[in-house]
């Protein structure tokens, strides 16, 4: 519906609101507002107050909550119901401290106060109990004017599922994986379907992980070796919560350590069988990667820390994606010791504006010499174009020029 | 080798470390629930246009399972077993069937509190909201409150912040727990009241992190699951 100023005026003899103070009015009393041009609003009414159709009741109302003269034509105000309320019963509910005297407020908007309650007008079907009347005591006095009181602090219960699902997450990115979050409709067949899918395509709802990995996996074709890892609902003949571990491009020591290291991180009681992807399922899902191992199982059957703690994790502002494909490189750098690697991509990112991401993806120690060989990858983008292979050289170029000094060899 | 956890796991952690010197403690449901639990024991009966409004997907041959379109669905069957008082929070993956956009996804996060006890008021619910938006976004923030109607809660508030003298952002509906859902929770209500608020984790991750597009969250692209690395120091 919408609402002039003329209107107002009209109804609402001493108000002088601009449309933008008219919406903001009706929006602190939960309808949705939209400023129409500087003389109209339009007006949503709040789910629960079909009343307020007739403009004469949402003008009555507004002018009761903000204390201003209606002049036009009040609704039903007779009293249809009895609420027996104290200003005890108000003030238990919101947190305040109001004397008894805030129940005759409530007069502004049509009730009868009495000592044995108060008297609902019968345009109010909205109002049916104590917590009712406590709310609209409080548009009264203003939402806004109610004081923050800060909960009890107590001793949190043990919350052993949440934690010991975080403590796999936590591993697993320790070892090197990275978590992906996917959808859980599918095209895979399963017994657990959608009545009205939200794509026909995938009418399904996941009986494993992999087909999710898979997606991520054909995201992100530059990434050659790495892992991805996911915990999420799978439907079988039992909703469960499992974690999916999908590892690409290492070949065989490499390969085996990671997986190991994925093992470890989940501490299963159940026997992991890690399976070979193959390589009419990578074609299918897109994927450009090889050597695709995957495994997964039940985080019920994880033996990790159920123990409380926090992830040491930093939520910030995110560097803006080209819709250009990025550029991938690895550098390996030897001689470097392990306090400098570790700045190495902190420096990186704030140094040069075309980076992305600048990472540590291995490390290796010469046992005979203990020299430490690492290896970064630099994810580099720029917004407007994709790099041209003379731009990428150059690039290229620069990196390894800022990594020599870190380095005591020839960087690869 | 340099690994990342999903942004979402990181936020949700956070929310979860502010509430924990409250005594919140963490569970997570199911995410195919009955529509009971998701709406009759909600106050949301079949014949409310609440209920039309949550766009939810149905499984078919299962009659009455649904994916849950809020984590408040996971409260009945937890909340049967227990004697207040509690403080509980549910973080989990949602599902409504609408079209999407930069700001709406089918799938999404939310995390569902709940406190209950004879006491806990909307003063302490206004005191959490603000402390956690404090917390987790800016110790320089507006607040504005609402009112809102919400079948499940009464009084029913929305929060919004400001930063900078910016415009108002709408964060989240809440509010008192309803009487009638306290008595589906087998309490009195009488005796028993408390808090409860859903927050959307997508929209907290779109103004902390600057995005502007929430469906990466689920894209799998490295580019931006590669942008969360553990804090070294």
């Amino acid at each position: 519906m919408k609402l002039t100023l003329t209107d107002l005026h009209q109804k609402i003899s001493d108000c002088s609101w601009d449309a933008q103070q008219l919406a903001d009015a009706l929006s602190a009393i939960g309808h949705e507002t939209e400023v129409v041009n500087d003389q109209t609003v339009d007006i949503t009414l709040t789910t629960n107050r079909a009343d307020c159709k007739e403009l004469d009741t949402l003008l009555f109302d507004l002018a009761g909550v903000s204390n201003l003269t209606f002049t036009g034509t009040k609704p039903d105000t007779t009293a249809a119901k009895t609420v027996t309320i104290t200003i005890d019963e108000v003030n238990k509910i919101l947190g305040t401290q109001l004397e008894a005297d805030a129940l005759n407020w409530l007069t502004r908007l049509g009730f009868t106060v009495k000592s044995s309650g108060v008297g609902v007008p019968a345009y109010r079907t909205d109002i049916a109990g104590v917590s009712d009347i406590a709310e609209e005591v409080a548009r009264l006095y203003g939402f806004n004017n109610i004081k923050p009181v800060e909960l009890s602090h107590e001793t949190a219960p043990a919350s052993d599922s949440y934690y010991k699902t975080l403590s796999v997450k936590k591993a697993l990115a320790e070892a090197g994986l990275t978590e992906t979050l996917t959808y859980t409709f599918t095209s895979e067949q399963n017994s657990w379907q959608l009545d009205k899918p939200h794509n026909n395509d995938e009418p399904y709802l996941r009986s494993s992980l992999l087909y999710g990995l898979l997606k991520t996996m054909a995201k992100n074709p530059y990434i050659k070796r790495g892992g991805f890892f996911e915990v999420g609902q799978v439907f079988l003949n039992q909703e469960l919560e499992y974690v999916g571990v999908v590892i690409f491009g290492y070949k065989d020591a490499g390969r085996e350590m990671l997986l190991q290291k994925a093992e470890q991180a989940i501490q299963s009681t159940e026997k992991i069988e890690i399976i070979q992807i193959d390589q009419a399922v990578l074609d299918k899902y897109d994927v450009k990667q090889s050597h695709v191992y995957f495994f997964e199982t039940a985080t019920k059957s994880s033996t990790q820390s159920t123990e409380p703690f926090a992830l040491n994790y930093d939520l910030h502002p995110i560097k803006p994606i080209s819709k250009f494909p990025p550029t991938v490189r690895d550098f390996t750098v030897p001689g470097i010791t392990a306090e400098k690697a570790g700045e190495i991509t902190k420096l990186a990112i704030k140094q040069f504006p075309e980076l992305l991401i600048a990472e540590l993806v291995d490390s290796y120690t010469n046992p005979q010499t203990n020299e430490l060989s690492v290896t970064f990858r630099f994810i580099f983008q720029k917004m407007e174009t994709s790099f041209t292979d003379e731009e990428i050289n150059a690039f290229s170029q620069r990196l390894a020029g800022f990594l020599k000094p870190y380095g005591a060899g020839t960087i690869q | 080798m340099t690994g990342h956890l999903h942004p979402t796991t990181i936020l949700i952690d956070k929310i979860v470390q502010y509430f924990r010197p409250y005594g919140f403690e963490v569970y997570t449901g199911p995410e195919v629930v009955s529509t009971f639990d998701s709406f009759d024991a909600l106050n949301i009966p079949a014949d409310h246009p609440a209920r039309a409004g949550f766009d939810t997907f149905y499984l078919k041959d299962k009659p009455d399972s649904i994916l849950r379109p809020h984590t408040t669905a996971a409260h009945l069957q937890e909340v049967l077993n227990r004697k207040p008082p509690y403080r509980l929070l549910v973080p989990g993956r949602n599902f409504r069937n609408e079209s999407t956009d930069a700001t709406h996804n089918h799938t999404f996060y939310q995390i569902d509190a709940l406190a209950i006890d004879t006491k806990t008021n909307l003063a302490n619910l206004i005191e959490s909201l603000e402390g956690l938006f404090r917390t987790i976004i800016s110790q320089e923030l507006d607040f504005r409150i609402r009112g809102s109607f919400f079948p499940f809660t009464e009084p029913s508030i929305e929060l919004d912040i400001r930063r900078n003298g910016t415009h108002w952002l709408e964060m989240l509906g809440s509010g008192m727990v309803n009487p009638s859902v306290i008595s589906a929770f087998g309490l009195d209500p009488e005796v028993y009241q408390g808090y409860a608020f859903g927050l959307g984790i997508e929209r907290v991750l779109a103004i902390k992190c600057e995005m502007n597009d929430i469906r990466g969250l689920l894209s799998g692209d490295y580019r931006l699951l590669g942008q969360f690395t553990a804090e070294t120091k």
